[in-house]
C-alpha cells in the first residue's frame, strides 16, 4: 500500500493494478447509472426514464415459474418493444393505469452490481433489486434481479438496450399485479 | 347469513339485481364450496401440458391438491397429491417428470397410476393390511373434451362431462379446431391473485361493458398502433347482438360473449393491433385458407372471431385468436381474496411471422403486468372495498339488455346466465332462462 491510498484524496486510477482498476471503474460507472435509473423510477419520472433507452429496445419480465423464459415461444409477463414501452409510460403519465392512480409509494434498493464489456460500446450488467411498494395499508415486496445490455454514450454514460427484470417470487401472490415499472 | 334473496330476477320491470352479501359473507363461501365447487365439473389442465410419459403438473382444483400426470402407458391420470399414509403433500414442484411420487416423511412411494409400490418395513404391518388398499385416491370423475381435462368431486354427479358442457362444447371445438393437431399451452404461467370475490372475476371476464373505460389505456394503445377503433367489429365495441353473436346462454350456467369474424379474414382478431407487415397478412391468409379447407368458411369465420367463454363455475377462456388466447381458472381462498392461474394456448403450427403479434397481443392485454389485466385487478379490489357498505345498498345491478332479443357484447345476459345457475345451485330455486337456447342460434348461424 502506498501513501496515496491512505489519504483522503479519491482513489486515482493508477492506485490499483491496471486490470482491477478498470473493472472497478466500469462497475462504478454502471452503478451510478443504475442508481440514477432507480431514482427516476422511484420518483415516477418515467418519461425521463424512457430517455435512457436506445431506439431499438426490449423490456422483459418473465413469468414467475419460468425465469429463463424465451420471448419467442414462452409466456412472459412483459415483453415490450419501443412502441409498447412508450404506451406503458404514457398510461402512467396520463393516469389511465388505474392501479397506479393514485400512485403508490415505491422504493428500490440496487445491490450486487456486476458489469463486463462484451464488445466495443456494449456492456452486460447484472444487479439485484428489492422494490417496496406501498399503497393505503398494504405493503408488497418485489425482490428480484435484473440483467441489462447497455450501450455506452449519452449524458448518463449509458443507454439501455435490453432490461430483463426477473422476480424472485414463485407466484405473484398476494401482489396480484405489476403496474409500476420494475 | 343475509335474509335477502341472493338475486332478484324480475321479468316484469324488468331488472336483475345481485345481493352483495354473496361477495362478502363467509357463510356464503362455505355453501359455495359445498354446493358449487364440490358439485360441478372443474377444469384441471390441458393435455399438451403433459408432453411425455411421466410428465406431471401439480395444482389445486376446487381447493384440493392434485397431480395431473401422464402415466407409463401414455394415459392421463388425475390423482390426489396427498400421501395415503399420514397425509403429507407428495409432490411439491409445480411441474416435472417423475416415474415415482415419493413421500419423504416415511418413504411411501407411489407410481404414476397411484399404486403404492414400495414402503420401508412393509413386513411390520398386520396380515390383513394390504398395500392395494392404500393407493392414491382419485376424484370420482375425470374426463376430457378436445384436450381439456376436467374433474368432478361429486360421486353423485350424473351428468357426463359432455352433457355438463352443453353449448360450451361448441366453443371448445372452436378453440381446438384452430390447430390441425393439438393446441399447445406455452411454458410460463401467470400465478396471480385479486383482493376480490371470485364471482367478480367471473363477471369481469365476460363483461364487454367495462372495456372502453377500465381498459382505456389499452384502447389508447390500439389507437396509437394505427387501428381505427370505431371501424372494428367485435364483441367488445358495443355492437348489437344477432343470432350467434353478442352474449349467449350456453346452458348449465355457461355463457359466452363473442362474434364470428365479421371481417372475413381482414383483421387478426377482434381487438388486436393490425398486421404489422405484408408477410404477417399473407401468413394469416394462408392459415385461414387451410382452416377453410378443413372446416368450411362459416365455421372458419366462427373460429377466427373472438370469444370470452365462461365454463361454469370458474373456467374462463378469453380468445382473441390473432392476439392470442388465454385460459384462466381461479378459486377463492377467502370471500375477498382469490388465486388465479392463467395460461397461454396456441396452435403449434402457427407461422413464425404471426408469433410476435400473438405474443405481444396476448401480453399487452392479459396477465398481471399487461396493459389491461392489472386494471381489472384494481377495479375488482375497489368493488370489494365498496362492498363494506353492502348492508346499506345490497344490490349490484346487471340488467343491461334485458329487453333486447339478442343482447350485444356490452349487455349483461352472459352474467345473468351465470347468476341464475348460481342461485339454482345455492338455493334449489329453478333457473328460468331469459333467452332461447344457444343451439337454435348455432343452427341459424350454420344455415345462414
Ligand atoms: S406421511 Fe407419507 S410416508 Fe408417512
Ligand atoms: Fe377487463
Amino acid at each position: 500500500m502506498n501513501k496515496a491510498s491512505n489519504s483522503k484524496r479519491p482513489l486515482a486510477d493508477n492506485a490499483l493494478p491496471q486490470s482491477l482498476g478498470s473493472d472497478i471503474n466500469l462497475r462504478l460507472a454502471v452503478e451510478n447509472f443504475l442508481y440514477h435509473e432507480a431514482e427516476l423510477l422511484d420518483t415516477w419520472c418515467v418519461e425521463e426514464w424512457l430517455a435512457l433507452w436506445t431506439e431499438e429496445l426490449s423490456y422483459l419480465v418473465p413469468s414467475t415459474d419460468k425465469p429463463d423464459g424465451d420471448p419467442r415461444k414462452d409466456l412472459l409477463m412483459i415483453q415490450d418493444d419501443r412502441f409498447l414501452l412508450h404506451q406503458r409510460v404514457r398510461s402512467i403519465v396520463n393516469g389511465t393505469n388505474w392501479a397506479e392512480n393514485p400512485r403508490s409509494t415505491i422504493r428500490r434498493s440496487i445491490t450486487n452490481v456486476q458489469a463486463k464489456v462484451v464488445k466495443e460500446n456494449a456492456v452486460e450488467a447484472k444487479a439485484n433489486f428489492v422494490v417496496y411498494r406501498s399503497q393505503a395499508a398494504s405493503l408488497n415486496i418485489f425482490p428480484g434481479h435484473a440483467e441489462y445490455l447497455l450501450e455506452t454514450g449519452g449524458p448518463e454514460g449509458f443507454y439501455i438496450r435490453m432490461k430483463r427484470a426477473v422476480l424472485d417470487l414463485e407466484e405473484l401472490r398476494p401482489h396480484g399485479r405489476v403496474a409500476f415499472i420494475l | 347469513m343475509s335474509e335477502l334473496p341472493l338475486i332478484i330476477d324480475d321479468r316484469e320491470t324488468p331488472k336483475f339485481w345481485v345481493n352483495r352479501a354473496t361477495m362478502v359473507e363467509p357463510k356464503i363461501l362455505e355453501t359455495e364450496r359445498k354446493s358449487i365447487f364440490d358439485k360441478c365439473w372443474l377444469y384441471v389442465g390441458h393435455e399438451s401440458e403433459l408432453e411425455n410419459v411421466h410428465d406431471f403438473r401439480t395444482r389445486r382444483v376446487g381447493g384440493r391438491p392434485v397431480v395431473f400426470v401422464r402415466n407409463s402407458v401414455n394415459n392421463i391420470n388425475v390423482l390426489v397429491n396427498v400421501c395415503t399414509h399420514r397425509g403429507m403433500i407428495l409432490e411439491t414442484r409445480k411441474e416435472g417428470n417423475a416415474r415415482k411420487l415419493r413421500c419423504f416423511y416415511h418413504g411411501w412411494t407411489f407410481n404414476t397410476e397411484g399404486d403404492l409400490v414400495t414402503l420401508p418395513g412393509e413386513e411390520s404391518y398386520p396380515k390383513g393390511w394390504k398395500r392395494q388398499d392404500r393407493c392414491l385416491p382419485r376424484p370420482p370423475h375425470v374426463d376430457s373434451y378436445r384436450g381439456f381435462w376436467f374433474l368432478c368431486w361429486d360421486k353423485e354427479q350424473s351428468q357426463s362431462l359432455k352433457e355438463y358442457l352443453a353449448g360450451a362444447s361448441d366453443y371448445l371445438d372452436l378453440i381446438a379446431d384452430q390447430s390441425a393437431s393439438m393446441m399447445k399451452v406455452s411454458s410460463g404461467t401467470h400465478y396471480y391473485s385479486m383482493e376480490a370475490n371470485w364471482k367478480l372475476l367471473v363477471e369481469n371476464s365476460i363483461d364487454g361493458y367495462h372495456a372502453l373505460t377500465t381498459h382505456n389505456r389499452y384502447v389508447q394503445m390500439i389507437a396509437a398502433s394505427g387501428v381505427d377503433f370505431k371501424k372494428r367489429g367485435g364483441s367488445l365495441t358495443g355492437q348489437a347482438g344477432a343470432p350467434g353473436r353478442g352474449g349467449m346462454d350456453l346452458g348449465n350456467g355457461h355463457a359466452v360473449v363473442g362474434s364470428p369474424d365479421l371481417s372475413h379474414g381482414k383483421i387478426p382478431g377482434n381487438l388486436a393491433r393490425d398486421f404489422q407487415n405484408d408477410n404477417e397478412r399473407q401468413e394469416y391468409t394462408k392459415y385461414r385458407s387451410e382452416l377453410i379447407k378443413k372446416h368450411g368458411e362459416k365455421w372458419t369465420d366462427r373460429i377466427l372471431g373472438g370469444r370470452n367463454l365462461l365454463i361454469f363455475p370458474n373456467f374462463i377462456i378469453v380468445d382473441g385468436v390473432g392476439m392470442g388466447c388465454t385460459l384462466r381458472t381461479f378459486y377463492p381462498a377467502k370471500p375477498d381474496y382469490l388465486e388465479i392461474t392463467g395460461w397461454e394456448i396456441s396452435p403449434p403450427e402457427i407461422s413464425e411471422a404471426l408469433l410476435p403479434a400473438r405474443k405481444t397481443g396476448f401480453l399487452t392485454f392479459w396477465g398481471p403486468a399487461g396493459l389491461a389485466t392489472p386494471d381489472d385487478v384494481e377495479a375488482l379490489a375497489r368493488c370489494q372495498q365498496g362492498f363494506a357498505s353492502y348492508q346499506i345498498d345490497p344490490w349490484n345491478d346487471i340488467s343491461r339488455g334485458m329487453e333486447t332479443e339478442f343482447p350485444g357484447g356490452t349487455d349483461e345476459l352472459q352474467m345473468r346466465t351465470f347468476w341464475r345457475h348460481y342461485n339454482e345451485l345455492m338455493t334449489g330455486e329453478k333457473a328460468i332462462p331469459e333467452s332461447a337456447p344457444y343451439k337454435m342460434f348455432a343452427s341459424e348461424v350454420e344455415a345462414s
